[in-house]
């Protein structure tokens, strides 16, 4: 094909696009609508599982050792489960740090314990937070087995529930993205096939003058690349401006909780070039296959 | 140019619509398809272009042989036709120009050819002047000229015309029918299928008749206006 023609192929697409605008109005509209709800639908998935996992990062075991445990032994101990995978933070608290801390609590009742600085029984610990909530069975049998550790206490039903909290919100989320990405795919299908059945005439013309299915095809499928791109641009920068906007007046309100759970919303830029790619990429498809599969009955003649 | 031997054709759902047609039109002939209508003429016109395929017997159109002919090889085909439809089929939202030059276009065309011959064939059918109108905003005889002139652009040696006077004004109709034979005289082979058998009478020439898809009458006719 001359690059002539092919330019001229190119413009009829996009001349197309103006020509037939209720046609594009309504197809744009429908794939933006689609778009929108399935990018709210990755989103609050996303956040949902950032907080869910931030909680669950909350979640420390305390690990007490045995009176007996030689001072030396303490900073093995502590890069022994250092070495350990699923552990987060590693806090030590001393005996001596113990006491104090006990002292602390008791406030003005804290002379009960003069004169037994050195002859207490409060044991020293370590404090560690937890990475991987859902290996916390595997990680207390194993600390378990260390020298000296007296008694571990771990928060393992608060474990369990947020564990599977995600991994609801994970599929649930998947489940329904999934039947939103089939229901839109079939309006938008629809939405191009009345629009490819409006211009059937046009395309049993050009059959009769002798043009090639290519020749037919490439405008239409132009038109509906387009489509994507413009849909995929809007639903983009609507996403943007809902999220930031809902970001900003949730960090100004001053609940202690929401301002927690602000912080641990995932920001729009750590996840922007994805989903724009996304979006692109599901629009151009959904567009260009759409009206391929649209036109193939009405190329019969 | 156009040979139909022992030609029938059926519907699928079993009417059959042509019966054992055999029936040549030479290069350069002017010929006139009638018959009233359910007598088979459209039959004739899908078969020659080869919208469908003969179910016995064998079509030969500008020496392609349609029932072999491969579906990738219909386009090419069918650039060797030039086609006018009784309601016209014009591209809406093309302009004149644009439809008269979409005729070339899909033949890949340079743009250059195209700016050449596509002013050219306008003048030929007065059109010089609406180049850049839209279809809606001609009158039916404009219109089927239009058709006319896209169909003659890529410069066919065969013209297939689908009852082209069907949706235009009485006088305008002769007008047209003037056109095709004007162009027939510089040695394009045209087949006009039409049941309007005074305008026949009236141009004269070789007339083929069909009824109940059997060609019943097939021969020379004196016309009225026998001096040209």
């Amino acid at each position: 094909m001359r690059a002539s023609s092919f330019r001229y192929l190119v413009k009829n697409g996009v001349r197309n696009l103006w020509n037939n605008r209720m046609m594009t109005i309504a197809s744009v509209g429908t794939l933006i609508a689609c778009l929108l709800i399935v990018g709210f639908a990755v989103l609050f998935s996303i956040n949902v599982d950032s907080i869910v996992e931030y909680m669950g990062q909350q979640n420390e075991i305390v690990i007490f050792m045995s009176l007996d445990t030689p001072d030396d032994y303490m900073a093995v101990m502590e890069s022994d489960l250092d070495a350990m995978d699923g552990l987060g933070e590693i806090t030590y608290v001393s005996r001596d740090q113990a006491f104090e801390d006990y002292k602390e609590k008791l406030g003005d009742k804290a002379d009960i314990l003069d004169g037994m600085e050195d002859d207490h029984y409060l044991p020293a610990s370590f404090r560690v937070k937890i990475d991987a909530p859902e290996d916390l069975d595997v990680l207390l049998t194993s600390i378990r087995r260390m020298d000296y550790v007296d008694e571990v206490q771990a928060p393992t039903d608060l474990a369990e529930t947020l564990v599977s909290i995600r991994q609801m919100v994970n599929t649930l989320g998947g489940v329904i993205i999934l039947a939103l990405v089939v229901v839109s795919l079939v309006i938008i299908t629809n939405t191009i096939r009345a629009s490819v059945f409006s211009r059937r005439k046009e395309i049993n013309i050009m059959k009769y003058v002798g043009a090639t299915n290519t020749f037919i095809r490439i405008p239409f499928l132009v038109e509906g690349v387009l489509l994507g791109i413009i849909a995929a641009v809007v639903a983009y920068l609507a996403i943007w401006g809902s999220y930031s906007v809902l970001l900003g007046a949730m960090s100004t309100e001053s609940t202690s909780w929401l301002a927690t759970i602000t912080q641990h919303i995932v920001p729009f830029e750590e996840f922007s070039y994805q989903l724009l790619g996304g979006f692109l990429l599901a629009g151009i498809l959904t567009g260009g296959l759409g009206s391929t599969f649209s036109m193939r009955g009405h190329l019969k003649v | 140019m156009i040979d139909l031997i022992n030609v029938s054709f059926s519907y699928e759902n079993g009417t059959e619509a042509l019966h054992d047609i055999n029936l040549r039109v030479d290069n350069g002939e002017f010929a006139f398809i009638v018959g009233s209508s359910g007598a088979g003429k459209s039959s004739i016109i899908k078969l020659l272009l080869r919208e469908t395929t003969a179910t016995e017997g064998t079509v030969i159109v500008n020496g392609y042989n349609l029932n072999r002919l491969r579906n990738s090889q219909i386009p090419k085909f069918r650039r060797s036709i030039g086609v006018v439809f009784q309601d016209f089929r014009l591209i809406p939202n093309m302009t004149v120009y644009d439809n008269v030059a979409f005729s070339l276009r899909v033949t890949d065309a340079s743009t250059k050819l195209i700016r050449q011959q596509v002013p050219y064939v306008l003048e030929l059918m007065e059109l010089q002047d609406k180049a850049r109108k839209f279809p809606y905003e001609l009158s039916g005889g404009e219109q089927q000229r239009v058709a006319l002139a896209r169909a003659l652009v890529n410069d066919p040696p065969l013209i297939i015309a689908d009852e082209p006077t069907g949706n235009i004004d009485p006088e305008f109709s002769y007008e047209i029918v003037e056109m095709l034979r004007g162009i027939n005289r510089c040695g394009t082979t045209i087949v006009m299928v039409t049941h309007e058998h005074e305008m026949v009478k009236y141009f004269g020439g070789r007339t083929i008749n069909i009824e109940d898809g059997v060609v019943v009458f097939d021969d020379y006719i004196g016309g009225a206006n026998e001096s040209k």
